[in-house]
């Protein structure tokens, strides 16, 4: 593929997958290196800044509230905010859609004879595609912030919404000048470029008629817009030409400015990892200031137009479903945190103007077209964003609603049935594991597999055990326990069975069984089940809500005879203990969930309520003298269990080094997906790299996920197998 | 407020405002001390544009008023080829270390956007603790506002440069009691 021949334009709409696959195979060759380094540095910052704020958690709440709330009484807002403006002389226009819009704005434009106009960053002014509009009328619009003066050159969307050009390099970029500008000055360094961008815009900043910005926020009671910027352009913008249009979209309007306090620390926190971004614009437009009038301007008085802008949002606030992303506040946090995005960015995972996680829905609800969401399939539903947003937006829930709408207009594929009904294939399969290991090894079978359910044939699908977890629990011999056991005897514990552990993982299964027996506990193994997460991952609602219904009233009646229930799978616990919270009824759900624990939570518990003696346990264990790597399975971060097996690890004296990514990149079914396996690789390979840093010669990986331990086993280059933390633990306790 | 608690946030406004790459010292407030920084950090410039303002005392600038390259209120010709700007701020966040500059009926605020340098003077006594302060309590604040904090900057031509369209140098005097 000739990057001279293919530009990211040609592929930023996403109805067709073709589209999809050839923007994802450009964005890995072409996008990634930048992506990733900036995208991770954005979400390294983040995890700082957000620490700083003591009361961060409750301002999330408050934050989702107003918006919850001003969006339930939008049409309400929009008359008194239009009332607010209307009253100190500004101008409303209220528009249906992107065409009146921007034919208002053109109108605007003739009306005061404008020929140049600067305009700041705006996502909802690219919307619209209000530039190509202005030009066609030979009015000069110059993009003032550098990233956007940058795809304004390149003729390139935006890669992410808070940084649209994170996809460039500074080489790219310097390149790129140079193709356009003739001038003596060096194009080089960052400092070089920075300067040449700012002082050739600084005259247009003065010379302009017209300044365009989006905002941040709009607060309907005084009519004051927040706009948050780090280059000081949007001041410019907003303070030199004496005519100011502001294009908001309707969902950014909140009752009262009081509340701005609460969304500038979040927002900046969130977006760029900083306390606060240089410059935090709060702005009353028209402005009481004088013009300057360098230019010999003929307008003397400043004038101010707001655009509200409609374009499918009242339908998105019809929409029970996908209405929750209205909630936005486009700091772009999901898409940092996103180990999908750090690999493509939002050229691949993005649409037209919007994207990353939130922009599918987004994407969907601006154009009022299904079939341009698709790229919503790279969401693997791995959960980072969902404690990251701000605004507690479930992300991924907007996405399988996606999916799921798509699975019902044009039928799911047979790989989409195949990964959701993984359950039966393994039931059936575990009558003859070992022909079925043998098949799906076959090289033959792999491409049979590839053209029919399009898996990767690079990629190979877990084996089945010889003995289920079921057959082998009823054929062990019970462990003895090293601990006095009075304290315990009123405990009743079971271990989940889930489809995983039974059928491909029987030896994890019973190694917990060893452990807890061990430390004195009385297990029980429960009836095999499908949690329902394979479905939900594709899209197949109703049949997720299926399982999850009939696992859910299992787990009650466990919960109902005194069970404490036990986890070896964190994409099941996680299920279950957040997104039942979809599927099934709010009291059901609490019910069973305050039940449901991952092995290492319970463990600790035990010890911080006096049932198991730390010490009895430290005195068993036969150290191995190895580095221990532990990768934290992204579901179970997600539900704040991340650092459950460091902490448990430490507790007994041993140094644990955690990985930095947010997800191994196989996520469950994602990472067999033929057209997604290049991503998958990519991530894996960071992993790899990070486990390898040091070479000595002993280590453990540990990771509790079982497509986790697929990912490292299948890319790792040295003879060490990633096992579950149960595993090692029952190796070394004796 | 008491004095402690008047102390730690100047302390962590200093911080703050040191963390975000703005350059800051605390001076006496009186006339000879304010002057003296004000002409040290104003040494390089031929001419330097100034608005008293109308927040402080002003015989406060009685002596850098004296000084033959201060052009008091100029005209919007002057500010054509402005280089370094001094301001007063509203108000200072002390987990932040922003400043808060109010959006007035003359000239003044473009003297923090327009230049390459902006020294900013803020009363120790009107550090406020978070941003959130600005909205919830009841100040004295102009109805259009910027909250600074630190230089500009862009991290858009790959490594980070300070000094895009706003001032690449923040200097935040802080004039203690």
């Amino acid at each position: 593929m000739s990057k001279d021949i293919i530009h990211p334009k040609d592929f930023a709409n996403k109805s067709s997958k073709k589209n999809l696959f050839i923007a994802i195979d450009y964005a890995l060759k072409y996008e990634s290196k930048s992506i990733r380094l900036n995208t991770r540095t954005f979400n390294e910052g983040r995890y700082k800044a957000i620490k700083q704020i003591e009361d961060y958690e409750t301002l999330k709440t408050k934050a989702r509230e107003i918006k919850e709330n001003s969006i339930k009484d939008l049409p309400e807002l929009i008359k008194k905010l239009t009332h607010t403006i209307e009253s100190r002389g500004g101008h409303v226009f209220y528009a249906k859609d992107k065409n009146d819009a921007v034919n208002f704005i053109r109108e605007i434009c003739k009306e005061n004879q404008a020929k140049l106009i600067v305009k700041s960053k705006s996502i909802t002014s690219e919307e619209i595609n209000l530039n190509h509009a202005l030009e066609k009328d030979n009015i000069e619009v110059v993009e003032t912030d550098l990233a956007e003066f940058i795809l304004q050159l390149s003729k390139e969307q935006p890669s992410h919404i808070v940084a649209p050009a994170i996809h460039r390099s500074r080489e790219s970029i310097s390149k790129l000048f140079k193709e356009n500008f003739i001038t003596a000055n060096p194009l080089e360094t960052g400092e070089q470029l920075t300067e040449f961008a700012s002082a050739t815009l600084r005259q247009k900043f003065l010379d302009a008629d017209i300044g365009i910005t989006g905002a941040n926020l709009i607060s309907a009671e005084e009519g004051t817009i927040l706009l948050v910027e780090s280059e000081g352009n949007i001041r410019l913008t907003t303070h030199l030409p004496a005519i100011h249009i502001a294009v908001v979209g309707i969902e950014k309007i909140i009752p009262s400015k009081k509340d701005f306090g609460i969304f500038i620390e979040l927002l900046a926190a969130s977006a760029t990892g900083q306390q606060l971004t240089s410059y935090t614009n709060i702005l009353e437009p028209p402005l009481d200031l004088p013009v300057l009038n360098f230019n010999n301007r003929t307008n003397k008085e400043r004038k101010f137009y707001l655009v509200l802008l409609d374009n499918g949002r009242m339908r998105m606030r019809d929409d029970s479903e996908l209405k929750e992303a209205l909630y936005c506040i486009r700091c772009s946090a999901c898409m940092n945190v996103c180990a999908n995005f750090q690999t493509v960015g939002g050229h691949a995972f993005g649409g037209e103007c919007y994207t990353g996680g939130i922009g599918a829905s987004w994407t969907v609800g601006t154009t009022g077209k299904l079939e341009n969401g698709k790229f919503a399939e790279l969401c693997t539903g791995c959960s980072r964003c969902v404690p990251n947003c701000p605004v507690k937006i479930d992300i991924p829930k907007l996405n399988t609603i996606i999916k799921d709408r798509l699975n019902k207009k044009n039928f799911p594929s047979l790989q989409k049935y195949f990964f959701a009904y993984f359950d039966l294939f393994a039931r059936i399969a575990s009558f003859i594991p070992s022909v079925v290991n043998s098949f799906m090894k076959f090289y033959p079978s792999k491409i049979l597999m590839e053209k029919l359910f399009s898996i990767e044939k690079e990629r190979k699908i877990p084996e089945f055990t010889k003995e289920t977890f079921t057959q082998l629990y009823k054929q062990r011999k019970v462990s003895t326990s090293f601990i006095d056991k009075p304290k315990l005897n009123s405990i009743k514990l079971i271990i989940f069975s889930d489809i995983y552990t039974n059928y491909n993982n029987s030896h994890i299964g019973i190694n917990a069984v060893e452990l807890l027996e061990k430390l004195g506990f009385k297990i029980k193994i429960s009836k095999v089940l499908d949690d329902g997460r394979a479905s939900l991952s594709q899209g197949i609602i109703k049949s997720s809500t299926k399982k999850a219904k009939l696992t859910s009233h299992y787990l009650k009646q466990l919960v109902d005879e005194g069970y404490d229930i036990i986890f070896l799978e964190p994409s099941v616990l996680a299920m279950i203990r957040y997104d039942y919270h979809k599927l099934i009824d709010d009291e059901l759900f609490n019910y069973i969930k305050a039940k449901c624990y991952d092995i290492f939570e319970y463990l600790l518990l035990m010890i911080d309520n006096g049932k198991i003696e730390l010490e009895e346990i430290k005195k068993r264990i036969t150290l191995e003298n190895s580095r221990i790597f532990y990768h934290a399975h992204c579901q179970l971060k997600s539900i704040g269990l991340g650092d459950i097996v460091p902490e448990f690890l430490s507790r007994l004296g041993l140094q644990v080094v955690t990985s930095s990514q947010e997800c191994c990149g196989m996520a469950g079914s994602f990472g067999y997906k033929k057209h997604f396996y290049e991503i998958s690789k990519s991530i894996g390979e960071q992993l790899i790299e990070e486990i390898n840093l040091k070479g000595e010669d002993k280590l453990v990986i540990l990771a509790s996920g079982t497509s986790c331990r697929e990912q490292i086993n299948g890319f790792i280059k040295i003879p060490v197998t990633a096992c579950h933390p149960v595993e090692y633990l029952n190796r070394i306790i004796k | 407020m008491n004095e402690i608690s008047k102390q730690a946030l100047l302390e962590k406004f200093i911080t703050k405002a040191q963390n975000v790459w703005a350059k800051i010292q605390v001076v006496h407030k009186d006339s000879d001390s304010l002057n003296l920084l004000l002409e040290n950090l104003t040494a390089d410039e031929n001419q330097i544009l100034f608005i008293p303002p109308p927040n402080f005392e002003s015989n406060l600038f009685e002596k850098f008023l004296s000084n033959e390259k201060v052009i008091v209120n100029p005209n919007k010709e002057q500010l054509k080829n402005i280089r370094t700007g001094i301001t007063a701020a509203s108000y200072g966040i002390a987990s932040t270390g922003s400043v808060v500059i109010s959006i007035t009926n003359d000239l003044t605020v473009y003297l923090s956007m327009l230049v390459k340098k902006h020294i900013v003077i803020l009363d120790s006594k009107n550090i406020l603790s978070k941003p959130r302060d600005l909205f919830n309590k009841n100040l004295n604040l102009s109805r259009s506002f910027t909250i600074i904090t630190g230089p500009s900057a862009t991290a858009d031509m790959g490594p980070l440069v300070r000094g895009v369209h706003g001032p690449g140098e923040l200097f935040t005097i802080v004039l203690g009691d």
